[in-house]
């Protein structure tokens, strides 16, 4: 136990504990400017302080730190991706989600479960076994498993044959991991704040100010801030955005879903993933049954939920899992995410100068939390795009060199 | 079973059929109860008020609410974690078992832990266990292993479950006064309803509460209603049937046992209520202590004594009703903690004098006073409130084994909110009131801030009106919410009066002045609600009238009470008004006058103060 | 579940249709660069208000149009096709269309 906690336990009043410094007044101009406050943002601002010295950095958000996708994830991290892109991308994010809570001080409760994605036709079957090869090339810990081993793994799931989808085999990647997501936020927040980054909520931008295919600022709701590069890192609102800085992106918004079920007693050690069903459970920290599905079939801009989306998630849970079937769901929420065509990021440069992007996360942006900020960061600082992103550039699309990630969630094989 | 004191004789304990005993077992332990007493109340009624261990701390857990509302009373089934022992039914050998302990409920190894808690404030963990380097690894499986609650049987199979769909047109949620009500407002207006109910008999509060000083109001109102919803055709009723969410277009999902409903309404009416908050004291999550509702529903519901001993706490007139309630089911009453240091004049509060009750006005519960076996409270220490949000030391100690938190209530506002509507915190009613629904939703009752039992009628039966109206009128946009006029005669008048000038429709100026004037002559608390009952009650007649006496009221209490005037109330006024062409108009004329007359409310309108207490005091 | 109200079948569940997205008006293939068709193909205005968009009845394979918001969630109005599309258009598809396009992405730098 540490020192700090048995200081506080013995002191006669609680003093109220302070995460972050208050807010100080918005300036009118910053080195760098962060455009929206979750996981990446701050990421991206904690490590312009650290690796690169740039402080003079405020983070805005319209709403609160890590109040949008990063509060509203799963939490889920990986790196079996199916593309070597990806693969090498999400495997940094793993290494550095590692050492996050040292890196931090803070502990974000990352907890390695392990990763199984069932495979419940040949052609899954197929895909795990790509996806194992590729993974494997690049050392990433993955392998295609079958029913016995994964019996030995999850002894709960149903692996008999006499159901609509048996369980033929699955990708198996023991890295797999959950952490608690508003920690993450909440400790990039504050060791940025450490380091002087400015962390300005409920500052919505309006606009954002150009000349000569440059940018040289934004409008707020707290007035004008000028600024020498800026960074947008908005999942959910990044088409409007990026509209603002005049610029389209190949990006459809949609909802996405979860649910948790009440707290039970741990029973499930892994994170179980099927894509033929759109379905996925793990168990959380506090024993909370977390679960996900697809993503909405129609875009809308509105948190709202349905109850198409609970009865089809529930309904393929209880094909993987039948003895659930009297377990109750506490919430359901969802989250808008950006889905691009490829289903990969659009991270780097943009048509305007000294803008930056971090966008397209789709179902995919909690695990990419830590390498988009050390990133991004390298880009904004050094103006150079590192090899590992440069692939997930805008101008991909006009290349028509799309990525093709079908290792993403809540994607069909 | 009464040997042991615990269970009051009928009529007492409502839900109960006292012919038949059902034999259970809790912690392998054989209790005997009724049928329909839960799991709880059948505990109770055998003096076992402990039923789980909390999450973090291991600390005893007892009933708070009876209404299925918090965690304490979750327990574990064979099948089935986390079961509601305050809404389960006991049945014929059904084996139930405390949750989150080591060794036994009663003396749980773990509780140790509660001794700590001054080390573990929350979030601890998150500046904990991750140093040195690799000590998570470390701690992470001994945390992991005291996650959870109930625990899941693995090898349970799932049983039978169907779907069933409807397509009412207007569905109730809540069978309260103000749902049966709207229902049958509704239904008389040839809208087929679907009214919903939580608990297994129609009534709502009107089944345990006290709301007013001779308790028999409550019981010959849900009688009349109950009746006559019964004998309506138009209305089905599901009882024991939870309404889980809204979702878009009106979509419902209810769920009654093992089938879930899918009804898709035109029209939906809120009905549901409101609960009583509990207190934030020392130890108020001992057993012992509960809601003043809590208690009333042991009594009225499963005839069983909530306490021998009781210390009630209080800001309102509801809680001097709890401690009649007590006084009657035999329970000495040792004190009433009133926060507020004046009390009003109030036939409750007499009444509780009148049974020798030591009324203590101005003071609060500093803490809850364990017993010496740590597991139900013995005691209670009530301190001076010297300020705001300050009190003097614990200067008061008194001997008790029941501590009633009556302080105040949250509307059930779950579907207002899943319904994108908007509540706001109003300082006047010291809760969260409706400021904003979507189009095709109602609210009516105690959810949207109406807790005199006339105005929860009324508001009841105008909402289903007003549903039944949009359903067989497509043009219109459906969205209603009355907020009752809860002001004097002279105001009224003075309002409508004002209204009507500005309309400038003097046809319409006699009924008007003929609707409200009787008012004046009529003590203050009765004017709120009786005219708009009988017009209210003459549905095929409401027309400007009815517009007219409620629509400005509205616009006007929406005005003084929050300073801002927003376009759904004026929809509100729009769907209820005959006159749509010129409504607009004339509540853009009549605005600003109720901007200026705020300013110099005093004089203008010298019972603008009556609305500070309405729903409370009054009652 | 959300209702559509269908110019075709009156309101169905929301579930039996398949959005096909924004209505775009695709440019000449055989005459637009590559970078103006890449735009075509993916790039999205993914506006927050009032959209128009392609919307598909799957029982009856019925194609239609509806505006709706996009950040109410509600659907504003519902029209078959005609409405809009009062002429077939054709594309002729010449082979050296390609090889135009191909040089002229080159030329264009991928810029939006």
């Amino acid at each position: 136990m540490p020192f700090a906690l048995l200081k506080y336990g013995l002191k006669r009043e609680y003093p109220a504990e302070r995460h972050f410094p208050p807010q100080p007044e918005l300036k009118s101009t910053y080195d760098v400017v962060i455009i929206g406050g979750g996981g990446h943002g701050l990421a991206a601002a904690y490590y312009l302080a650290k690796d690169y010295g740039i402080t003079d950095v405020a983070v805005l958000d319209k709403g609160y730190l890590g109040g949008g996708n990063t509060a509203r994830n799963t939490a889920i991290i990986r790196a079996n991706y199916l593309t070597p892109e990806g693969v090498r991308f999400y495997a940094e994010s793993i290494a550095l989600f590692k050492e996050l809570s040292q890196e931090l001080d803070f502990n974000v409760l990352y907890s390695e479960r392990g990763h199984l994605t069932l495979a419940h036709t040949d052609a899954a079957v197929r895909t795990s076994r790509w996806r194992a090869e590729v993974n494997k090339h690049l050392g990433v810990d993955s392998e295609l498993i079958f029913p016995d081993q994964i019996r030995k793994l999850v002894p709960s799931l149903n692996l008999s044959e006499d159901v609509r989808y048996p369980i033929l085999g699955a990708l198996y990647h023991p890295p797999g991991a959950i952490a608690r997501h508003d920690a993450v936020a909440w400790g990039y927040a504050a060791a940025a704040a450490r380091r002087g980054v400015e962390l300005h909520q409920k500052v919505e931008v309006t606009g954002v100010l150009r000349a000569n295919g440059r940018a040289l600022g934004v409008e707020t709701t707290r007035g004008t801030v000028h600024c020498g590069r800026i960074l947008q890192a908005v999942s959910g609102s990044s088409s409007l955005v990026a509209a603002m800085a005049g610029f389209r992106l190949p990006i459809h918004t949609v909802p996405l879903q979860a649910c948790v079920s009440q707290p039970l007693k741990p029973f499930l050690d892994p994170i179980v993933v099927s894509g033929s069903l759109h379905t996925y459970i793990s168990q959380s920290a506090r024993g909370e049954l977390v679960m996900g599905g697809e993503t909405d079939p129609y875009g809308v801009y509105a948190d709202r939920s349905t109850l198409e989306f609970k009865e089809g998630l529930i309904a393929h849970m209880l094909e993987l899992f039948p003895f659930l079937a009297e377990i109750k769901v506490l919430r359901q929420w969802a989250g808008m995410v950006d889905m691009t065509p490829d289903f990969s990021p659009v991270m780097g440069k943009t048509p305007v100068e000294n803008y930056y992007i971090d966008a397209g996360w789709g179902t995919w942006g909690f695990k990419a939390t830590p390498v988009s900020g050390k990133r991004m960061a390298e880009t904004i600082a050094t103006g150079r795009v590192p090899e590992l992103i440069e692939r997930f550039r805008l101008g991909r699309f006009y290349e028509f060199k799309q990525i093709g990630e079908r290792g993403a969630a809540s994607v069909g094989h | 079973m009464t040997a042991n004191g615990w269970r009051l004789p009928a009529p007492a304990g409502r839900l109960l059929d006292r012919s038949r005993q059902v034999a259970f077992s809790f912690e392998g332990r054989g209790y005997e109860g009724f049928a329909g007493d839960t799991i709880a109340s059948a505990l109770a009624a055998n003096g076992q008020w402990l039923l789980s261990r909390s999450f973090k701390y291991h600390r005893p857990r007892g009933v708070l609410t009876m209404a299925g509302q918090d965690a304490n009373t979750l327990v574990q089934l064979k099948e089935e974690p986390n079961v509601l022992a305050d809404r389960r039914e006991i049945e014929s050998g059904l084996e139930v078992w405390g949750q989150n302990y080591t060794g036994s409920l009663e003396r749980d190894r773990d509780a140790w832990i509660g001794r700590f808690s001054a080390f573990l404030p929350v979030g601890f963990y998150y500046k904990a266990f991750y140093k040195p380097k690799g000590a998570w690894r470390y701690w992470e499986p001994i945390i992991r292993r005291r996650a959870g609650l109930g625990r899941v049987n693995l090898d349970a199979s799932p049983g039978y479950y169907d779907k069933a769909y409807g397509w009412p047109d207007v569905a109730v949620i809540g069978g309260g006064p103000a749902g049966m009500s709207a229902a049958l407002e509704a239904a008389g207006a040839g809208a087929e309803v679907i009214l919903i109910e939580e608990g297994p008999i129609l009534g709502g509060a009107l089944n345990y509460a006290r709301l007013a000083a001779d308790g028999n109001r409550a019981a010959s109102l849900r009688d009349e209603l109950v009746a006559a919803v019964e004998a309506e055709p138009n209305i089905q009723v599901l009882t024991s049937a939870i309404c889980q969410a809204w979702f878009t277009d009106n979509w419902l999902p209810c769920v009654q046992g093992n089938r879930l409903y899918k009804l898709r309404a035109r029209e939906v009416v809120v009905a549901t209520g409101s609960l009583e908050q509990p207190m934030v004291f020392r130890n108020n999550d001992m057993p012992g202590v509960m809601l003043g509702s809590a208690a009333q529903r042991l009594i009225r519901l499963y005839g069983v004594r909530p306490g021998r001993r009781a210390v009630v706490v209080t800001a309102n007139g509801d809680g001097y009703g709890v401690a009649l309630d007590l006084v009657e089911a035999g329970v000495e009453v040792a004190a009433v903690v009133d926060l507020r240091p004046d009390l009003p004049v109030c036939e409750r509060i007499e009444a509780v004098r009148g049974h020798g009750v030591d009324v203590i006005p101005g003071h609060t519960v500093w803490e809850g006073v364990p017993g010496p076996d740590k597991r139900h409270v013995a005691g209670v220490r009530v301190a001076r409130i010297t300020g705001e949000g300050e009190c003097a030391d614990g200067d008061r100690a008194i001997d008790c084994d029941l501590i009633c938190m009556a302080t105040g209530y949250a509307p059930t506002a779950q579907l207002l909110y899943h319904a994108r509507g908007k509540l706001a915190y109003d300082d006047q009613t010291a809760m969260f009131t409706v400021k904003k629904l979507p189009p095709h939703l109602h609210a009516a009752g105690s959810v949207n801030s109406a807790f005199y039992l006339d105005a929860v009628v009324a508001e009841g039966r105008h909402a289903g009106w007003a549903a039944a109206r949009a359903n067989l009128d497509p043009t219109s946009s459906g969205n209603s919410r009355l907020l009752w006029p809860t002001t004097s005669g002279v105001l009224a008048t003075a309002v409508v009066v004002l209204a009507v000038l500005v309309a400038r429709t003097p046809t319409t100026v006699p009924t008007v002045i003929e609707a409200t004037v009787p008012a004046l002559e009529q003590p203050a608390e009765q004017v709120v609600a009786k005219p708009q009952v009988e017009t209210l009650a003459r549905r095929s007649r409401l027309t400007f009238r009815h517009w007219a006496e409620t629509a400005p009221l509205l616009a006007m209490r929406e005005r003084a009470l929050r300073g801002e005037f927003t376009e759904p109330s004026l929809a509100v006024s729009l769907t209820t008004a005959p006159v749509p062409t010129t409504a607009r108009e004339l509540m853009r004329e009549f605005l600003p006058e109720a901007e200026r007359s705020e300013s110099a409310s005093p004089a203008v309108f010298p019972a603008w103060p009556w609305l500070r207490v309405y729903g409370r005091e009054t009652i | 579940m959300k209702i559509m109200p269908c110019p075709l079948n009156g309101p169905r569940n929301i579930s039996e249709f398949v959005c096909g997205g924004e209505v775009v008006i695709p440019p000449d293939p055989a005459r637009c660069s590559a970078a103006e068709w890449a735009d075509y193909v993916f790039m999205r205005d993914n506006v927050a208000g009032v959209v128009r968009e392609w919307w598909y009845h799957v029982a009856t394979a019925y194609w239609f149009i509806a505006e709706r918001d996009t950040v109410t969630d509600e659907i504003i109005r519902t029209y078959p096709a005609s409405e809009l599309f009062s002429k077939r258009v054709v594309f002729t598809a010449p082979e050296e269309a390609s090889e135009a396009g191909a040089s002229e992405a080159g030329a264009s730098g991928g810029k939006p």
